[in-house]
């Protein structure tokens, strides 16, 4: 079990993570999400050990992540934010000297992983892209099977079809019953792997539940395209909060379920139907502060 | 005890400075041979003494201290190997393991062709003995200026990189500048002597065969200690402890 007790990291300016309490078990995915800046690279960075909390402590498995760090770091996956790994290796030789370093003789896991998620190890480092980067550093997480699985921004850099595979992958890794914390910029990402999340805001935890009640409480907005203005004006008196209207375009915003809206487009003649790209904070204005649709 | 796969690991990243110091360094000691034959001799000492044991080991402990230490934690590769089932010390003696030894190597490749060159006899004031003696002491020079480097690539409180590119790279190359003022002109600028660690290193004494290039050699070699251990102490203390 990973547990964060009143965990506290102050840097000074404001900055850190404030009075963190929470627990991850065993076979759960759990996510921390916020904007950058937000403390998810510190939680991890703690869990690591790489920092000394001010105040209260987390542990892993009931050993303290700062004086036992060494000992943890067997059972431990850890892929760092915004990676960059040494530009005059290749992905092989970067992947086997870390295998070196952690005693694995075995390397099919590794190359398992790394054909799993397409990625050529023979390529040398500076030539690949960036994705291919994080790739390789997801394979090194992931080389020795480890029980506990810290991936910070793990989808940073992926297109869909890598994002798939690795979804894929950390839901393999779920039903090994194996603990996985990942941090995230957006919710969907979250959405797609986790089963409890954590929302994050300027260090603080402004949120910590179930995806299934986040997903409730989700506020998003749909651009709407309709056949014509008509159809628009009609459907602006259904009882939903119209954001703007522009001759047959109008913005929607709606709170939890999709359906009834789905239901209601359904009677109107429409010719598409857009999400509009929202920040965290205006996903859930209501947990961040609530006064950003007031 | 140093990690071999982190060595292995260094030595694949670092090969290509390594590469082009020890060819710097070999065409050094060709120069000098060839000079060595034109009977250049006060060239030919700068080429087999100056260069090979002083200037071009000294570049190459500034790029490496900062190329193994500042660039792995700057581009996060440093989080890697701290991740793996190694310690924060082993990780960074290993390092400093590292630049200690690839100095010991291309000095001693130095010193090994002036043997077999018998340099000793260009001019006439040195024999075999002193000879080896003075590359001993180049090493303890090294040893303390990849400490110093090393040091500060440690040191995370000098964030700026101009600041840490004059402390890391420009202090010691400075210092060295003012040693050979000091060389060059020492009635006039006797001074400077006294402001430059560099006089430590003093190739008269060498040649002389005096105690004193002894006992400055061991000073330099325990303030690289030193250099090395507070380093070690400061990388430690802000990683994971042990």
């Amino acid at each position: 079990m990973i547990r964060f007790k009143n965990l506290t990291k102050r840097y000074g300016g404001g900055n850190g993570i404030f009075d963190f309490s929470f627990e991850v078990e065993e076979g759960e995915v759990f996510g921390l999400v916020g904007a950058e800046g937000a403390g998810k690279t510190t939680a991890l960075r703690m869990l690591m050990g790489f920092e000394e909390p001010s105040k209260g402590r987390c542990a892993i498995n009931g050993k303290d992540c700062v004086k036992q760090a060494a000992v943890l770091h067997r059972d431990i996956g850890y892929l760092p934010d915004k990676i960059a790994l040494p530009a005059a290796l290749t992905g092989r030789q970067f992947l086997c000297s870390n295998a070196e370093l952690r005693g694995i003789r075995n390397r099919e896991h590794l190359f398992q992983a790394a054909r799993k998620l397409d990625l050529d190890v023979d390529e040398k480092i500076d030539n690949m892209t960036s994705a291919d980067v994080q790739k390789t550093g997801i394979v090194c997480a992931l080389m020795h099977n480890p029980p506990v699985i810290l991936l910070d921004n793990p989808f940073r850099n992926l297109d869909s079809r890598a994002r798939s595979i690795l979804v894929d992958l950390i839901l393999e890794e779920k039903e090994k019953g194996k603990m996985v914390l990942l941090t995230a910029n957006t919710v969907d990402i979250a959405d797609l792997t986790c089963d409890r999340v954590g929302l994050l805001d300027k260090g603080n935890m402004v949120y910590l539940g179930d995806i299934e009640n986040m997903r409730e409480n989700m506020y998003r907005q749909y651009l709407v395209q309709f056949g014509s203005s008509r159809a628009a004006m009609e459907f602006s008196k259904e009882p939903f909060e119209i954001k703007s209207m522009k001759d047959r375009n109008l913005v929607v915003s709606v709170q939890g379920e999709l359906l009834p809206l789905l239901q209601a487009l359904a009677r109107h003649y429409v010719t598409s139907v857009e999400p509009v790209p929202l920040s965290l904070e205006e996903t859930f204005a209501h947990i961040y502060g609530g006064d950003l649709y007031a | 005890m140093p990690s071999i796969p982190i060595l292995k690991q260094d030595f694949l990243i670092n090969k290509k400075p390594i590469l082009i110091c020890y060819l710097c360094q070999f065409f050094s000691l060709l120069l000098a041979a060839a000079i060595r034959g034109m009977r250049l001799m006060e060239i030919s000492d700068i080429f087999w003494d100056t260069l090979p044991v002083v200037i071009i080991p000294m570049a190459m402990e500034i790029v490496l201290a900062h190329r193994t230490v500042r660039m792995c934690e700057a581009d996060k590769t440093m989080d890697f190997l701290l991740s793996a089932s190694v310690t924060p010390a082993q990780v960074i003696t290993t390092k400093a393991f590292f630049a200690a030894l690839n100095m010991f190597l291309l000095i001693s490749l130095s010193m090994l062709f002036g043997c077999l060159f018998h340099v000793y006899d260009l001019t006439g004031v040195w024999n075999s003995n002193t000879y080896i003696a003075l590359n001993l002491g180049g090493m303890c020079l090294q040893l303390f200026v990849g400490g110093w480097c090393f040091l500060i690539s440690c040191a995370d409180r000098i964030r700026k990189k101009t600041a840490y590119w004059i402390v890391e790279a420009a202090l010691p190359a400075a210092l060295y500048g003012i040693y050979l003022l000091y060389y060059l002109f020492p009635r006039q600028l006797f001074l400077l002597q006294y402001i430059t660690i560099f006089s430590l290193f003093r190739q008269e004494l060498f040649a002389r065969g005096s105690l004193m290039a002894l006992l400055a050699s061991v000073i330099l070699a325990v303030l690289g200690l030193g250099c090395y251990g507070a380093g070690r102490y400061l990388f430690c203390g802000r990683s994971l402890r042990t």
